[in-house]
């Protein structure tokens, strides 16, 4: 195994309430990235970071697991944690050990107690976090609702990167609100595709949100903003 | 993955938002440190694996510096040097063989002696201490036996080693009624724990009675006389201290005042005396339970040129305690609990009337999208033993809840002298 240069690790945690998908996530970034052969699935009880037989048999994560892939020149270290509430004090120790979060919130139940609880958490540690919208493709997804939540109880700070194409059965993609560009889904591989017009003054009001907040947060960005430029990922 | 690179900062980065900040243990004064691999090493243990075959397994965070394999590095928590083995990076259960990790990284190694969750690994000659995550003390109590007579060692053995794991388990023994008891976060957390020392120590064990963790504490002022005194020839024992006791508020803990003058007590005994006081209290004389929330002043006393010592103070202190709390209206405070209960709106009804007959005080109702009901309640820890059953069958399976150690409220006196006299009884039993 190679030694990577300081500036290209990154460490994450994946937190969340319990049944949010953070092993189902931490599988899918292994997979994808080729860490893993093979997709594990929570139902068959063979995920990398749920290997516990006690785990395997609750289909939950009782303790926390360290995994890593390599993406873009990058190597990422990801700590699966649990989000039982039992077992909350796994997570919050492994968020001692990151630099950053990833916080999942399900489309279906948006923010829990378990999830405020993660978040302040990570606020200890001064941790950025990003926000995974999870389960957009079932049925009663529904993104505006997470995203009210989330901003209600975390403050107007939570701003899409990404938002979805479609929800339950029509759901197809995301859209990156940085890039401006659309990703489709087709039996789980992307493919880059045009904007749908129907979203575009979405996704415009999206990032014009974004780059205010970005403006605000750093005085020569908003410099710059006031100036006219906009902002490239 | 891209958003993942693009908006968590590298650990480098991470330093310049959050400096890498640590004590050290000797000096105590505060340094910092840079993630580099020319500084000396500073790693954060975040979390430890028991394993019954392969030893025990240590993650950690390097922070600056590099960890070699097969280098001796020095344990700042505890103040000893640790053998470094093998490192490996994790993959799930998959162990990946490293020969050094360098700052930002997150690796494991093998049969350190020392080191748990929370130390620090460093370089002797320049050590550094991070401060430890602190974890929340466990809710929830019960007695354990094991099935089979005569495991009681296996037990024990095994939990201490599932202990090392995971702090916020607790395992003791009762030393009035001897039960063994296991705390942790809540009853999935004590049967997953007993799954597992089954499967890894081959032992089986039986959850008994749970156990709420009650307080004692005083309604009153009290002042009272310890005094010690053996001196039948040779040299004798001589210890003798006034205190007085007086209520704090919740959550006050313990205070201990001095306020001896003139030399009444020498300097040297009074920490003895603070000992004393605090031993005695492990075990309130209401129903053995532990006495918080009180200061206890020390202002008078006496002593022998020959025959005090640091033992004497200390007996004298204990039994001072116990006889100023005797006259300071001891009572009972039991934990109370906030939980949070979601059930839809046709058993809102039944399950908050439920929660009322368990002392519970609801503290407010918001409905959530999809017609369900969050209520927020305050009820005692004593009352939700058996909730979750309960809020199954009202809810034909469909409420949930979670529940947090709130606060501590004094018991119903009704309800107190039950709880003493059970405790009493129990006493009793093992006596005879």
């Amino acid at each position: 195994m190679v030694n990577f240069d300081i500036e290209k690790i990154r460490n994450v945690a994946v937190i969340a309430h319990a049944g949010a998908g953070k092993t189902s996530l931490v599988e899918a970034m292994l997979f994808n990235s080729k860490a893993v052969d093979r997709l594990g699935k929570i139902i068959e009880g063979n995920t990398t970071t749920d290997y516990e037989p006690e785990e395997i048999n609750r289909k939950f994560s009782i303790s926390s697991a360290l995994a890593f892939c390599e993406w873009n020149g990058h190597k990422i270290n990801i700590i699966d944690t649990p989000g039982y509430i039992n077992f909350l004090e796994d997570t919050k120790s492994c968020l001692s050990a990151v630099d950053g979060a990833v916080v999942i919130v399900s489309a279906l139940s948006g923010v829990k107690t378990e999830t405020e609880k993660v978040w302040q958490y990570a606020n200890k540690h001064e941790l950025p976090k990003i926000v995974f919208v999870n389960k957009m493709d079932r049925e009663n997804a529904n993104f505006s609702t997470a995203l009210n939540e989330l901003e209600k109880t975390f403050g107007a700070n939570v701003i899409p990167l990404n938002i979805p194409i479609g929800s339950g059965d029509s759901f197809e993609g995301v859209i990156d609100i940085l890039d401006m560009k659309a990703v489709k889904f087709q039996n789980g591989n992307p493919s880059k595709a045009e904007i749908p017009d129907e979203l575009k003054p979405e996704a415009e009001e999206y990032r014009k949100k974004l780059v205010e907040k970005i403006a605000e947060s750093d005085d020569s960005l908003l410099e710059r903003y006031l100036e006219g430029h906009t902002f490239s990922g | 993955m891209k958003d993942t690179l693009r908006a968590i900062p590298s650990p480098a980065e991470k330093s310049d938002i959050t400096p890498i900040k640590g004590t050290n243990p000797k000096s105590k004064d505060e340094v910092t440190r840079k993630p580099l691999d020319t500084e000396p090493l500073s790693a954060l243990v975040f979390k430890t694996i028991a394993d019954p075959f392969a030893g025990r397994l240590t993650l950690f965070r390097v922070f600056s510096g590099v960890m070699k394999a097969d280098s001796t590095v020095y344990n700042s928590a505890r103040g000893s040097k640790e053998r470094v083995g093998q490192i490996f990076y994790l993959m799930g259960k998959k162990q990946v063989p490293a020969q050094k990790v360098g700052p930002g990284e997150i690796a494991a190694v093998a049969k350190l002696k020392d080191a748990l969750t929370g130390d620090t690994l460093t370089d002797h000659d320049k050590p550094v201490l991070f401060e430890p995550v602190k974890f929340a003390d466990p809710m929830i109590s019960y007695a354990i036996a094991p099935k089979s007579r005569g495991d009681e060692d296996k037990v024990s053995i095994g939990l201490h080693r599932m202990l090392e794991e995971d702090p916020t388990l607790k395992f003791h023994r009762d030393t009035e009624t001897k039960d063994m008891i296991l705390s942790g976060m809540g009853q999935m957390h004590l049967e997953i724990t007993l799954e597992r020392l089954k499967r890894k120590f081959g032992v089986e064990v039986l959850m008994k009675a749970p156990k709420i963790p009650y307080k004692e504490t005083i309604k009153t002022t009290a002042k009272a006389q310890g005094r010690y005194k053996r001196q039948s020839g040779g040299k004798g024992q001589y210890g003798d201290c006034w205190i007085e006791i007086e209520p704090l508020p919740k959550g006050g803990g313990f205070e201990f005042v001095d306020k001896i003058v003139g030399g009444a007590i020498p300097r040297q005994y009074i920490p003895a005396i603070e000992k004393g006081i605090v031993e005695a209290m492990h075990e309130g004389i209401l129903a053995g339970y532990p006495v918080v929330d009180l200061r206890v002043t020390v202002y008078d006393g006496s002593y022998h040129t020959v025959d005090s010592s640091e033992m004497a103070f200390k007996i004298a202190g204990s039994l001072a305690i116990k006889k100023a709390t005797q006259n300071a209206k001891l009572v009972l405070l039991e934990p109370i609990l906030k939980a949070e209960v979601i059930a839809s709106d046709e058993f809102l009804g039944s399950v908050i009337g439920d929660l009322n007959g368990r002392r519970g005080k609801v503290q407010g109702v918001e409905s959530q999208a999809g017609g369900n009901q969050r209520i927020t309640v305050l009820v005692p820890m004593a009352e939700m033993l058996t909730y979750a059953n309960q809020l199954n069958s009202l809810t034909s399976g469909r409420g949930m809840y979670t529940a947090e150690f709130s606060h501590y409220e004094e018991v119903p006196s009704h309800l107190a002298q039950k709880i003493v006299a059970e405790k009493a009884a129990a006493k009793k039993g093992e006596e005879d």
